[in-house]
């Protein structure tokens, strides 16, 4: 019987011929439990080569090890849509000569996909393989749940490594990477530890505040109009995005309507609202948590979607063309209503789009849920430390103490009054934050270009600056 | 009404946005002995600096039997706030002692005399027996407040969900109060985490007739707001019977029915009342 | 003039919106060490809160060790005026 597993990681990398200059890729579905992305970079490091790409759909802190390759000239270029604060404090000393590239989870399959960021050879870490390469990340000790991140890394890589640690018998009857994109399957004993692929942004809160702005933001949908049979819901990994997604299901319960899709990172909150019957299906393209993954497996309108049908511009459509309403996070947001979801509020990195702008441009309404000042810090300023989300296309800011709505969005102030919400001008949010916290000094800004943010449709949108060292 | 622990300055910056008409700022409980000191200063500094107008300030200090009290109302009362909560009320006398302590310091502060209320927080069996007494006990008593978890410590019974062991209480004290003419809340519900337990413990206590109900969970603020506020039924019918009642003397009528039922004048009470809270809610006809 | 005259400390470790103070007393005239989160912002701010505090209550002898996590002006100046009495012995 014909096989493609080779018999270690090196093997792998020698037949695909990883030569100096060539761009690498990995998903992140192992989040921080990830192991494979050091594993293979340790071992181009040990071969010798230089000058690579590294094209991750995000890197977190469990990749510390790649600032070392980085200094080492291993690694000279990374294209990401999302970096966790550990690599970008490093990334943000001006360590690298060429800016990391910052796209959306759609923009990343589009422009590899186009040929913009071509990638030479893929590495897809997978919870359960055959011995031809059908692969899935449902099963298996390490299972992360939809593997959606990755395919576009399967179908346009020149050379397709698989690398798994549940090595099944031929033919694997639930893959959701086929065989006829991969060339080699490596068997290790671990691809990721199950307690960093779980952990992050994604428990539930108990934070009063964020569940009373999770009480407003339900308040918004049902005042919008929105809130109708065919409804579809985006919630990201914030605390209190997810929060609405549990006042959401008692609301729509209450008044019989039923939604037709949530999309996105996906959570056991987001199963229980589709069991409960307020939503008919549930597009996967990241499943946040344990639970999440077992429903995938088992629930046939529980769907694995890929990035690209998720929320790309290169496709004839996507999840995004037919979604009502957003929940989204910010780190900063300004009187324009741009957002920052890259860099915290000295300008080191400490985040990223992910499917942030996707959604934003797309969606009928894109509400940004944050608290009116966190830690001191006000969160609306004059303008953000760096543009992720243009302000055009976010549609709602609300706060525990005010709800702002873009002036573009007129139709939506008048709603939100005639419901009785507390709607302010998000001028006067700013004030109330500066009089409770004081106006903030602007954080030293470095003169290198460190990132560049691109957009929905691959535009350029900001630049990310070096942060100098404290004295 | 909210708790909120006098020694966490996230949730007392943050209490105002709660949704609670009244917010209960602990100095005692919540707050540990080593603590005191600095929690009524946090209280003090906070309450004095943001903007809490959207609700009606009441900060519980420390009993009479802890070396606390005299400092907490020092700190405290020229703030203006509403209410004091004076915890582990058990006779007339307790009520008088800090009304005179809080006199003295309106004095000190050229505080109009009497603007600071007091809601004598009952919790033990003593308590309970006084609780007409109590609400007799000074001008500045507004209402009378249940706590149910010392008060069963005091009873030698277990605190449940269901609250048997309170049920006496609870009349007793609604009975108290209304007979002083003053408002009375019921005592916070066990179990922070129980979502829907909070509905049926909440109406229960409308049914007996308390004002309101205060909560240790922003979680159940709303779901004690809807249960105390008037239904749409109930205020429909409240318009109807003014109107009626309106209409009967415009006509020279003594006797006034509406839907076949005479209207008597405690029907009347219950309208005006119903609409005024109405109004308070924005619920009200303009 | 007053006198600190023990070591004592003040707020909640590890919690976000607070910070904690230590003081004790010092031969050198008022000293601060700050570490906060949000240093370059507004780092003067506090260190100005801190020095109107001690003035407040006429200490000259105070070292001040701030570990700030983001508390505001009056929690800041409330967790001061408490350590201040405790170092005071009040």
């Amino acid at each position: 019987m014909a096989t493609k597993v080779v018999s270690n990681l090196k093997e792998a990398i020698e037949l695909a011929k990883v030569t100096d200059g060539m761009s690498i890729s990995f998903h992140h579905h192992l989040r921080n439990g990830d192991h494979v992305l050091n594993m293979v970079m340790d071992e181009l490091a040990a071969m010798g080569v230089k000058n690579l790409t590294v094209n991750a759909s995000a890197v977190f802190d469990v990749h510390a090890p790649l600032i070392d390759h980085i200094k080492n000239g291993v690694v000279t270029k990374l294209c990401v849509n999302y970096m966790s604060k550990g690599i970008g404090t490093h990334i943000c000393k001006g360590i690298m000569d060429t800016p990391v590239e910052f796209r959306s989870h759609g923009q990343r399959p589009a422009d590899i996909e186009n040929g913009r960021t071509p990638i030479d050879v893929a590495f897809i870490a997978a919870p359960t393989s055959d011995t031809m390469g059908n692969c899935t990340g449902k099963m298996g000790k390490s299972r992360f749940g939809s593997i959606g991140y990755a395919m576009a890394d399967a179908m346009n890589a020149k050379t397709v490594i698989v690398i798994t640690d549940n090595l099944v018998e031929y033919p694997l009857t639930c893959a959701s990477i086929t065989e006829d994109y991969v060339d080699y399957v490596v068997a290790v004993d671990e691809i990721g530890d199950p307690n960093g692929i779980m952990s992050g942004t994604t428990a539930q809160t108990r934070d009063p505040v964020r569940l009373r702005m999770a009480q407003t933001a339900v308040k918004c949908i049902e005042a919008s109009g929105l809130l109708k049979d065919g409804m579809s819901f985006q919630t990201g990994a914030g605390g209190a995005t997810m929060a609405a997604a549990m006042y959401l299901k008692d609301v729509m319960l209450e008044k019989g309507v039923v939604g037709s899709y949530i999309v996105g990172g996906i959570s056991t909150a987001s199963v229980d609202l589709q069991k409960a019957g307020c939503f008919r299906a549930l597009q996967d393209v990241q499943s946040f948590d344990l639970g999440a993954a077992a429903d995938l497996l088992e629930n046939p309108n529980h769907i694995e979607v890929s990035g690209r049908r998720y929320s790309s511009s290169i496709g004839k459509s996507s999840c995004m063309n037919n979604l009502d309403v957003a929940m989204l996070g910010a780190t900063e947001i300004d009187v324009d209503f741009n957002v920052n979801v890259h860099t915290d509020s000295n300008g080191i990195i400490m985040g990223g789009s992910g499917g942030h702008t996707d959604i934003a441009e797309i969606c009928n309404m894109a509400v940004v849920i944050a608290p009116l000042f966190r830690n001191r810090l006000p969160i609306v300023l004059d303008h953000v430390t760096t543009v992720s989300t243009k302000g055009e296309n976010i549609d709602v800011l609300i706060t525990e103490s005010g709800i702002a709505v873009n002036p573009r969005r007129q139709d939506l102030k008048e709603k939100f009054i005639a419901a009785g919400l507390n709607v302010k001008d998000i001028h006067e949010l700013k004030a109330m934050a500066e009089k409770i916290c004081g106006v903030p000094q602007p954080a030293p800004k470095g003169d290198k270009i460190v990132g560049e943010v691109f957009g929905h449709w691959g535009e350029h949108v900001d630049y990310i600056y070096s942060v100098p060292d404290k004295e | 009404m909210l708790f909120i622990p006098g020694a966490n300055p996230k949730q007392i910056m943050f209490a105002a946005t709660m949704g609670a008409d009244s917010v209960i700022f602990d100095l005692e409980d919540s707050v540990s002995p080593l603590e005191k000191d600095s929690a009524r200063i946090l209280v003090r500094n906070i309450l004095s600096t943001l903007d809490f107008s959207a609700i009606e300030i009441i900060v519980r200090v420390n009993s009479l039997n802890s070396p606390y009290w005299q400092a907490d109302l020092d700190e405290i009362v020229p703030l203006k706030p509403a209410i004091i909560m004076t915890p582990k009320s058990e006779t007339p006398d307790d009520i008088k002692t800090f009304a005179a302590y809080i006199e003295q310091v309106e004095e000190k502060h050229g505080i109009e005399k009497g603007s600071v209320k007091i809601m004598p927080l009952i919790e033990t069996a003593l308590g309970i027996e006084n609780a007409f007494l109590i609400g007799k006990s000074s001008e500045r008593v507004v209402a009378l407040f249940l706590g149910a978890e010392d008060y069963s410590a005091d009873l030698q019974c277990k605190r449940t969900k269901e609250g048997n062991e309170i049920d006496y209480a609870r009349k007793r004290i609604v009975n108290a109060a209304r007979a002083c003419g003053v408002e009375v809340y019921d005592t916070p519900f066990t179990d922070a985490h129980d979502d829907e337990g909070i509905w049926a413990d909440a109406a229960y206590a409308k049914s007996l007739g308390f004002t309101g109900k205060s909560s240790i969970s922003p979680r159940h603020v709303d779901a004690i707001n809807i249960s105390f506020s008037p239904s749409q039924a109930e205020i429909d019918y409240a318009y109807e019977v003014i109107a009626a009642i309106a209409e009967g003397k415009a006509k020279g009528q003594g006797v006034v029915a509406l839907k076949g039922k005479m209207i008597d004048a405690p029907v009347v009470l219950r309208a005006e009342r119903t609409i005024a809270a109405a109004e308070q809610l924005g619920l009200g006809r303009k | 003039m007053n006198k600190i005259i023990k070591m004592a400390q003040v707020g909640n470790v590890d919690q976000n919106a607070d910070c904690v103070i230590v003081i004790e007393p010092s031969e050198n005239g008022n000293e601060i060490l700050l570490e906060s989160l949000v240093k370059a912002q507004y780092g003067d701010a506090i260190i100005a809160s801190a020095q109107d505090e001690l003035k407040k209550y006429d200490i000259t002898n105070a070292k001040l060790t701030i570990t700030d996590r983001g508390a505001i002006d009056c929690v800041l100046r409330a967790r001061l005026e408490a350590v201040i009495k405790r170092g005071m012995g009040v």
